[in-house]
């Protein structure tokens, strides 16, 4: 994996490639490098769907190994729907193929000069992109089902559906998992719109021939690889929790806490949580059966398995397990309560090739508005299909809940940079609305996610009682977030890393055994704080502010119920997360 | 279930005894009433430590380990110890839950400090010590470790909220259930299917035992 492919979607006569040697950016993968990219490639000020911008796919650095949870794939660009810079992430089999293949990145630049669609066919022999306008519209499913007609079913697949195609700022990036099936995405930010102002439908991955990558000390890395599947699968989240129920264990929780928000962020608890719930969510996929109903990973080397299969009444496939967010997305926070709906709404959103989070948000800001009413799972679903068909309001919905709110009016719209915020309210959990706020991402849950902070230590010891404490932990939660992005390793590792220092020192012991390093905590924290310099930098160059770095102001003025509480943590304290 | 419970008018109150003979791979049908909440009996004024393992009978060692994250009236919960069950208060349990926020509502946690205005903060005792009525959530993981306690003991709910979850329920839960019986009588399922709750005490014991 130390070579980069360069597609040139602008070059004169037809999209030109080359391989080159992964030279300066040597020892970065995922995050990192699609971060070092953008930031030092790209003008800051480019338009996002325009030729300057670059659309960055790397694969982590012990993607492609025979470790445990590093299947996930990073995609970089500028965002159009941010305006920053963007890394979103997906699991899947592609992060896999593609490091098999070498490639520790593909960066695409330039713009066709015409509407003609590609498709790009990478295996050990070379790289093929050629033009196929019969794929234009086609969405996910049926696009993998021509690959699969063309290609076999032993590839990969990186694609956008209609809504990347006509340049939507909530389009998503879709990656087949084991199934090959287009269920994973790289949601946030728009990255789909950018593959579609490349003029690329399709990159289709093949590593037949190829194998495992070797570690420099594969028997230090077999050893270390066990301890740490080991370690993830005593501890009773992601050994038991996660396997049993999937993220959506957290609706329950989130909802006892008045954290959860419901119709719009107007209040922390929804009257219907316990039918959408994780529990009930892997009750109704057992009941129902068929193959990885309940528990399934998202790609291979997963122990975990926190995924599923959601099949309908008649055992008909629906869709994979929907996300916690994706739940909280389509359910509360719409007030709708019926599974089988929310699974129809997720199969739609990763069919058009669209970021489940933003489209949830932005119907809730559309019911806000008027356009339907809180609890219309027929409405949601009739929205979501003029989105699909590009009609005048599915432009404008498909634009994410910061347009959808411009154009009717709405005040209340939760979005941060223009991203919609996630299924946390911020008034409840004060401290992850820190990072809402000041992610260089946008309102982004998973950027302060890496629970590591207090194994890390980063920045020294932290006293989390101390009211700066909130701001503290936001800073060292980002910053080990950034660096486990980096690795291709999931993160929800980080649950396990949390209490079990062992773990964490074998995830650290994998990476040194497969790279020949001596990388100790203080070299993960020094990797996390590079990456979030050079994306805050990237920002501040394309004109970001302090100002930008906040939560919109109903967060401050209107108390959320059950607990009555507003976000009350100073703008001056919010400005200092950076400071280390 | 609603948590305002006039607590002398329920001690003094008749209850219905149901008991259910299931199949034991359709036992967990069941546990969304242990989600959704029951009533328990208690001696008021004592602290959640006491309540959980001298009243209820959980084991010290089972709530350090499995019980992660504890709410009082929505509030996360990080000293048992100090926090004392008032009449008509919902506790809710859960093992670790994942995410920053999981993390952020662990009790005891280093993440504590993320969620501080929803944090319980507890007061002096001064309860009346007297007993009464609080209600008790049981999510994930929890509910399925502790249903077989619970429910073999039996668990207080108001009849109104049984009909209300039995209304609900499709075939395939009917057919599991093997025998039914009302204050010890035998009673066909269609008498509870129905959700006829006028013919049992607004206060329902229920027993659930795989068969």
């Amino acid at each position: 994996m130390d070579k980069i492919l360069r597609i040139d979607m602008g070059a004169a006569g037809g999209p030109r490639t080359t391989t080159s040697s992964i030279g300066d950016y040597a020892g970065l993968g995922g995050r990192g490098l699609t971060s070092a990219i953008v930031s030092g490639e790209v003008p800051p000020l480019c338009h996002p769907l325009g030729g300057e911008n670059k659309l960055v796919i790397a694969p982590g650095l012990l993607s492609g190994t025979a470790g445990a949870m590093t299947g996930r794939l990073s995609i970089g660009t500028k965002s159009p729907l941010t305006g920053g810079i963007k890394e979103a992430n997906s699991g899947g089999q592609a992060a896999q193929v593609l490091a098999r293949l070498g490639y520790a990145a593909i960066v695409i630049e330039g713009k066709p000069g015409d509407d003609t669609l590609y498709k790009v066919f990478i295996n050990k022999d070379g790289v093929r992109i050629t033009p196929d306008n019969s794929l234009k519209k086609l969405p996910n499913y049926d696009l993998v089902e021509r690959m699969k007609e063309e290609f076999g079913n032993k590839i990969a697949c990186i694609s956008i559906g209609p809504a990347g195609e006509m340049k939507m700022s909530a389009a998503s990036i879709a990656v087949t998992d084991m199934e090959l099936r287009p269920t994973r995405h790289a949601g946030r930010g728009g990255v789909g719109a950018v593959m579609g102002a490349k003029g690329i439908k399709v990159i289709v991955l093949d590593d037949e021939g190829m194998g495992m990558r070797t570690a420099a000390d594969p028997e230090k890395f077999k050893e270390a690889n066990k301890r740490f599947v080991d370690g993830l699968r005593k501890h009773p989240v992601t050994g038991q929790g996660l396997p049993a129920y999937g993220t959506n264990v957290l609706t329950n929780i989130l909802n006892e806490a008045g954290g959860y928000p419901t119709y719009n962020f107007k209040q922390g608890r929804f009257d219907g949580a316990h039918q959408i719930s994780g529990e009930t969510q892997a009750e109704t996929e057992n009941q129902r059966g068929g193959a990885g109903s309940a528990t399934h990973g998202c790609h291979r080397g997963c122990v975990i398995r926190c995924s599923g299969t959601y099949y309908d009444k008649d055992g008909h496939y629906l869709t994979k397990q929907p996300e916690y967010e994706t739940v909280w997305a389509h359910g509360g926070n719409c007030g709708i309560c019926d599974l089988d709906a929310i699974a129809k709404l997720d199969f739609m959103d990763d069919n058009y090739g669209l970021d489940t989070i933003e489209m949830g948000v932005t119907i809730g800001v559309a019911m806000e508005a008027g356009l339907i009413k809180f609890g219309d799972a027929e409405g949601a679903i009739r929205l979501m299909e003029e989105v699909g068909k590009g009609t005048p309001l599915g432009r404008i919905l498909g634009n994410g809940a910061a347009v959808t709110g411009k154009v009717f009016g709405v005040e209340r719209v939760p979005v941060v940079k223009g991203q919609g915020l996630p299924a946390y309210d911020p008034r409840a959990v004060q401290g992850i609305g820190v990072t809402y706020a000041t992610s260089p991402m946008g309102a982004d849950h998973t950027a302060g996610y890496a629970v590591t902070a207090n194994i890390l230590k980063v920045g020294g010891s932290v006293d989390p009682l101390k009211p700066e404490g909130q701001i503290a932990l936001s800073r060292d939660l980002q910053i080990a977030t950034a660096a486990i992005d980096s690795t291709g390793m999931c993160l929800f590792i980080a649950f396990a890393l949390l209490d079990q220092p062992d773990t964490f020192q074998a995830m650290l012991d994998m990476i040194n055994a497969f790279h020949g390093l001596n990388m100790t905590a203080e070299d993960v924290v020094a990797l996390g704080k590079k990456i979030l310099s050079m994306e805050r930098n990237f920002n501040a160059r394309a004109g970001f502010t302090a100002q930008h770095d906040r939560l919109p102001r109903f967060f401050k003025t209107e108390a959320i119920a059950p607990h009555n509480v507003t976000f009350d943590v100073k703008d001056e304290d919010l400005d200092q997360v950076f400071n280390w | 279930m609603k948590s305002s419970i006039p607590s002398n008018e329920l001690l003094a109150s008749q209850k219905s005894e149901i008991e259910v003979r299931v199949d034991p791979d359709a036992f967990s049908n069941w546990f969304p009433i242990l989600r959704e909440g029951f009533l328990v009996e208690t001696q008021l004024g004592r602290n959640i430590r006491e309540v959980l393992c001298q009243e209820i009978g959980l084991s010290p060692q089972y709530l350090e380990a499995r019980v992660q994250t504890v709410f009082l009236d929505g509030k996360a919960i990080d000293q048992l110890e100090s926090t004392i069950i008032t009449d008509g208060c919902t506790v809710a349990l859960s093992a670790a839950m994942p995410g920053f926020v999981g993390a952020a509502f662990r009790r005891g946690g280093y993440y504590g400090v993320m969620r501080s205005g929803t944090t319980h903060r507890p007061g002096a005792s001064g309860g009346k010590e007297e007993r009464g009525f609080f209600i008790l959530k049981l999510f994930n993981l929890l509910a399925d470790e502790l249903a077989g306690h619970f429910f073999e003991r039996g668990i207080l709910m108001y009849s109104q909220a049984l009909s209300a979850f039995l209304r609900r329920q499709q075939e395939n839960f009917w057919k599991a259930c093997r025998e039914m019986l009302v204050n010890g009588q035998p009673v066909h399922a269609n008498s509870l299917r129905s959700g006829n709750e006028n013919k049992l005490s607004h206060l329902v014991l229920l027993k659930v035992i795989t068969w």
